[in-house]
């Protein structure tokens, strides 16, 4: 059987997962706060005269990175433990269904999984959230669900496709 | 991976030197935002309603209105009426549902103290507990006071108490981490929501 051939480790994969799912907590955060600066920042320039607008333009910039990144790392501190389960399952499933390490297959395999586990994911946070959610606003809609879930659906395919690889190389 | 990795420890770099500009220049000046020295220390209505060990701030902004003009805002203010004016999109985002009221609502004017104030679809809210028509509005002592300088020009003077001084570790993390920069960000907007509103009329 391969999966007593490989020598990456299922701790190896947990944490590069639960690396994968840091950084791209981070980055989706950078766009967050780059886009909450910019739209607020646009009201404030628009509302206030010239004298008083560089004070709060600066207090308002700042603070919205300084809570978005406390955000984030709240948030990247969950999400490794996802990213590192997802790293995990997506190892286990690719060697055991693809045993002969099939680009397309792995592909596949990564797109089914990552569909199961957001399936999962939204409806845990369904049951916990109820009324709280809502697809009503499309900002609301967009910031909780669509992008996370292609944040997280490129990053298993595209994690699993360099597994692939790394499996290829040396088995 | 190894570029991943760069990427977080860069992120992180960021995110500190995010944390010492917000602390050392912005924090200091933003707990009383727009507030002249004898604003800050000056009676208000509602003050009664704060404990004396309650983090307070005073925040100010000047509006080219009269009183008459701004009050109709405040009077129709919570997410079961005309919305609190400020960053809709950012409430939203934390399922406020909320909807910023672009017109006066005649039947949102005559707010009474005990009234019920939503803050956001099935969330919080605040009970009005000081009312003065074209004076001043107070919820649990978040008091907004208008002060005329002119016929055409109002001051805002807006005095909120939060976090008790005394708090366990995990409470002062979530205050000083996310509360206090976000009801800055939401306040001040709120401020500025109203000034835009009033000074176009």
């Amino acid at each position: 059987m391969l999966k007593s051939k490989t020598n990456i480790s299922n701790k190896v994969i947990a944490l590069n997962g639960a690396t994968v799912a840091v950084a791209a907590v981070f980055a989706y955060s950078i766009i967050v706060m780059i886009y909450a600066i910019i739209r607020s920042s646009a009201s404030i320039y628009s509302i206030m005269p010239m004298g008083e607008r560089n004070s709060i333009l600066w207090a308002n910039s700042i603070s919205v990175a300084y809570s978005v990144a406390v955000f984030s790392v709240i948030l990247a501190l969950v999400s490794s433990i996802a990213g590192a389960i997802a790293a995990v399952i997506l190892k286990n499933l690719l060697l055991y269904f693809n045993p002969k390490i099939i680009f397309r297959k792995t592909v596949l395999i990564s797109c089914i999984t990552a569909f199961a586990l957001l399936t999962f994911l939204y409806l845990l946070l369904y049951a916990l959230l109820k009324d709280w959610m809502t697809f009503n606003y499309f900002e609301t809609f967009s910031f909780w669900f669509l992008f996370p879930a292609v944040i997280f659906f490129s990053a298993c395919v595209i994690g699993s496709s360099k597994l692939n690889r790394v499996l290829n190389e040396e088995l | 991976m190894l570029q991943i990795k760069r990427f977080i420890k860069y992120t992180i770099i960021f995110y500190v030197l995010i944390a010492v500009v917000y602390w050392v220049f912005i924090h200091p000046a933003y707990m009383n935002w727009g507030a002249t020295s004898s604003e800050i220390k000056m009676n208000l209505p509602g003050d009664e309603l704060i404990s004396s060990n309650r983090i307070v701030s005073t925040r100010a902004i000047n509006i080219n209105a009269s009183k008459e003009k701004i009050w109709p805002w405040f009077a129709q203010t919570g997410q079961n009426h005309g919305g609190f004016n400020s960053y809709y999109w950012l409430e939203n985002l934390f399922g406020a549902k909320m909807v910023n009221a672009n017109i006066i609502h005649p039947e949102w004017q005559n707010p009474l103290p005990g009234d019920t104030v939503y803050y956001g679809k099935n969330e919080g809210y605040a009970l009005v507990a000081l009312v003065q028509k074209n004076e001043y509005y107070s919820l649990s002592g978040w008091t907004f006071y208008l002060h005329s300088i002119d016929t055409a020009t109002t001051r805002l003077i807006v005095r909120y108490p939060s976090m008790e001084v005394r708090q366990s570790k995990f409470t002062k993390l979530y205050y000083y981490g996310l509360f206090e920069p976000l009801h800055f960000i939401m306040e001040t907007g709120m401020m500025m929501g109203i000034k835009q509103k009033a000074d176009r009329q």
